[in-house]
């Protein structure tokens, strides 16, 4: 597969070029999916993302400043867009306060005799609900701060030092049981 | 102020899982969308590209509705008062025709003058001469011009004398 720089890709998809929109979203789409995983509580939620995250991409392409690196401005078009996906459900921000429900959920034998990797730590995480799953993400693995996330989700800094701290003990539990089973 | 991040191992966990990752999709599939997200993107942004959409074709409908009904009403508007405008044109000449029609009334009858190529008739014509413009005229009481730039007297009105100053003149003229 051709390799194209930003600057190809962006002007090539700004003119309208087939080519170009192609090999954009040959070029970033499994960096943003794998993003978007990490949001989504399945596969069809993160394909949902991906698709209108890219429309978005395509659109607001115009507003691209070529200073930083067009993966970034694309992954945080995806983040925006996980977000409001996110934003919607009924029960985004809902607290746990019995983890037993969704421990259940993960007792297989798939789960168990998985070792650690991407994919089952995503399996993980994709138990979690989608306030949690939203703050751990950006917290932990994407970089925001707590003022940032709070402003991005619009709710509190309390909020968010909250919704964390139940993510990990959420998380921690289940690999605990995990590894001792 | 932002405070300074606390990571835990599980954060450095997730981190390293996720962010180490190779550029190539992984031989499970599980980080590899399917072929119809890139159909619906595909689709999308090349109807886009036309600029067809449903919202476009609403507003272009609502503006082409709202003109037509603007250009109904203004011409609806502008014919209405077309109409009585033509009809005083039309009656306004006989008007003005009654008006001048009556002193000319008198010389109708001398038009049959150019039969007075006939020799015979010509001594009737004599004795019964009809007034023409020129006989009228000085019959009518408008024209009698009055001396010195004077102003014309209106017919029915009484001679007013001269005011003292052409009393004045007429006097040094004596």
């Amino acid at each position: 597969m051709q390799q194209w720089t930003d600057a190809e890709l962006v002007s090539g998809v700004l003119r309208g070029n087939p080519t170009h929109q192609t090999a954009l979203y040959k070029q970033y789409s499994v960096p943003m999916f794998r993003v978007l995983l990490r949001f989504a509580r399945d596969r069809a939620e993160a394909e949902d993302m991906l698709q209108d995250g890219f429309i978005r991409v395509y659109r607001d392409m115009g507003q691209f400043r070529s200073e930083g690196a067009l993966g970034g401005w694309i992954r945080r078009i995806m983040v925006n867009t996980a977000l409001s996906h996110l934003r919607k459900q009924r029960d985004f921000l809902r607290d746990v306060g019995d983890f037993t429900p969704f421990e259940n959920q993960i007792r297989t034998e798939e789960d168990f005799a998985s070792n650690m990797d991407a994919e089952t730590l995503l399996k993980y995480l994709q138990k979690l609900p989608p306030g949690y799953r939203a703050v751990f993400n950006m917290y932990a693995i994407d970089g925001f701060s707590h003022e940032e996330i709070a402003e991005q989700m619009g709710i509190t800094i309390g909020t968010s030092k909250s919704q964390l701290f139940k993510a990990r003990e959420f998380l921690k539990k289940i690999i605990d049981k995990s590894f001792i089973s | 102020m932002t405070e300074p991040k606390e990571f835990q191992p599980l954060d450095e966990l997730y981190k390293n899982a996720f962010e180490n990752l190779p550029q190539t999709p992984a031989t499970s599939g599980w980080d590899l969308p399917s072929d119809q997200v890139w159909a619906n993107i595909n689709t999308q942004i090349t109807s886009s590209k036309s600029g067809w959409t449903l919202s476009t074709i609403a507003i272009l409908s609502t503006i082409c509705i709202t003109v037509a009904v603007a250009l109904y009403f203004t011409f609806r508007d502008t014919a209405v008062p077309a109409a009585p405008l033509t009809q005083p044109v039309i009656s306004a000449p006989p008007v003005v025709q009654e008006e001048v029609a009556a002193p000319i009334v008198a010389p109708v009858q001398p038009e049959k003058a150019p039969v007075l190529a006939n020799p015979k008739t010509k001594s009737q014509h004599t004795t019964t001469k009809a007034p023409n413009s020129t006989v009228v005229q000085p019959t009518a009481p408008a024209t009698t011009r009055p001396k010195d730039g004077a102003s014309h007297q209106l017919p029915g009105t009484t001679p007013q004398p001269p005011n003292s100053t052409e009393e004045r003149k007429n006097s040094s003229k004596n």
